[in-house]
């Protein structure tokens, strides 16, 4: 084996099940989260030359497979940023519902990526903030907003059981 | 409680929450923690409501990172990377239904090994042929072709070339939708006269060869015809022994198009995207 198949395949056995992880809460099926970390690693090697630095693998990957959704992405299907400013803190129940990773991912799907990937691997807790910013492009300041939202939004529909399968939890973009 | 309190008691809270929410290990250095924390040890309100939170945070964080991992899925990786694995030859593939078949391990093989095992795949391509051809021969008259079956015959045959020509019946045509300037025309005849198997071959701009093998089928032959109606419409399936390939139904026949690589050189063959030799 060559020195880049051998690399590549550290590459893969480090980051593969986080990275379909991802993909797969990113696009809540499991056909696309196959094919887009496949896509991540194939994409990995041809680009190979462009990594300078082996320590930025990971993130490398996470922004191959973000880029390559959101290039699959045509339209919106998920709430507009905007149903997100009206989020209080959760009421006063203190438990999560029942809720299964099913309903989890239907209420994922229903966050605009933009708070959606930063919530993802907030939860994922391999990430720290800087790289959650780098990974997303965008300044620390922004995305600590968009967590900040995006999981008092969570919170409060996962521990308010009317709203977990309302019919009105997704809204037109 | 918090009711009572005064305005700026309020304001307090809302800061305090909102700095030691984002208080996590090893990323504290840029919060003001301890006006924070000061606030926090004479406020019940904010204690159980910071408790509170993280307590469904962490339960939040096992439910996300809760995602079944399919069972053969860094083996699929390397073969589609054209990695060797020792892994792969015991790992079935099963998530991607009719198409899955075992990942081989064989290109891992060397010398005298490799030999026998060449001898070893010409017989079974033999066995293959023979079958295939009592098959054919025996066939009922209604479609009965199953194009994944096919397919996975198509991978066994170690060389397509010593196929048999068959000059029988109509020629399938090339399809539109696929880049089939490397094509060798004529195909070749798979026994049945029904199918046809074109053999391609062409150079990456990095200077690699890619073949593959392009095989065709009346669609009224097949029990189970391709949903896609354009090469590549639909992802890239990963097969047996490295193979990548894509099938489609088009013009009344249907099409898998295979070769040793992966999604990134099928999509080389997306029309005028290769290199000729
Ligand atoms: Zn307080």
């Amino acid at each position: 084996m060559d020195h880049r198949a051998r690399k590549l395949s550290e590459l893969v056995a480090q980051h593969y099940e986080l990275l379909y992880r991802y993909a797969y809460r990113l696009t809540g099926s499991e056909a696309d989260a196959d094919d887009l970390t496949q896509q991540a690693f194939l994409t990995a090697q041809v680009k190979w030359d462009q990594l300078r630095d082996e320590n930025c693998a990971r993130s490398w990957l996470f922004t191959i497979v973000r880029n390559a959704y959101l290039k699959q992405l045509r339209l919106p299907s998920c709430l507009p940023s905007s149903a997100l400013d009206q989020v209080a803190e959760p009421p006063s129940p203190d438990e999560l519902c029942d809720v299964d990773g099913e309903q989890l991912q239907n209420l994922l799907n229903d966050l605009p990526e933009e708070y959606r990937s930063p919530l993802i691997l907030f939860y994922f807790e391999d990430f720290s903030y800087k790289e959650i910013a780098e990974h997303m492009g965008v300044p620390l300041g922004t995305v600590m907003s968009r967590l900040s939202r995006a999981k008092a939004w969570l919170r409060a529909r996962l521990t308010t059981p009317e709203l977990i399968s309302a019919s009105d939890s997704k809204m037109d973009a | 409680m918090n009711e009572r309190l005064p305005q700026h008691n309020r304001a307090d809270c809302r800061a305090a929450r909102r700095v030691l929410e984002w208080a996590r290990p090893g990323e504290t250095e840029a919060l003001p923690l301890a006006a924070s924390n000061r606030h926090v040890e004479s406020c019940p309100d904010c204690r159980a409501a910071l408790e509170r939170n993280r307590q469904l945070d962490l339960k939040i964080g096992r439910l996300c990172r809760d995602v079944p991992l399919p069972a053969d899925l860094q083996s699929r990786l390397l073969a589609a990377l054209q990695i060797p694995s020792d892994a792969a030859a015991t790992d079935r593939v099963s998530k991607d239904g009719p198409m899955s078949v075992e990942v081989a391990a064989a290109s891992v093989k060397h010398g005298p090994q490799n030999r026998l095992w060449l001898r070893h795949s010409v017989l079974a391509a033999a066995c293959v042929f023979v079958v295939l051809g009592a098959w054919f021969v025996i066939r009922p008259p209604r479609p009965t072709l199953n194009l994944d079956e096919l397919t996975a015959q198509v991978i066994e045959l170690v060389d397509p070339q010593a196929l048999p020509e068959f000059a029988v019946g109509d020629v399938p045509p090339p399809p539109r939708s696929m880049d089939t300037r490397f094509l060798r025309i004529p195909p070749k005849r798979l026994p049945g006269d029904s199918a046809a198997l074109y053999c391609f071959r062409f150079k990456t701009p990095r200077g690699r060869i890619i073949e593959g093998r392009l095989l065709a089928v009346p669609v009224a032959q097949l029990k189970n015809a391709p949903t896609s109606s354009s090469f590549l419409g639909r992802p890239a399936v990963y097969l047996a022994q490295g193979f990548c390939s894509s099938q489609w139904a088009e013009g009344g026949y249907a099409y898998v198009c295979l070769l040793k690589g992966g999604e990134s050189d099928l999509n080389r063959l997306l029309p005028a995207s290769s290199v000729a030799m």
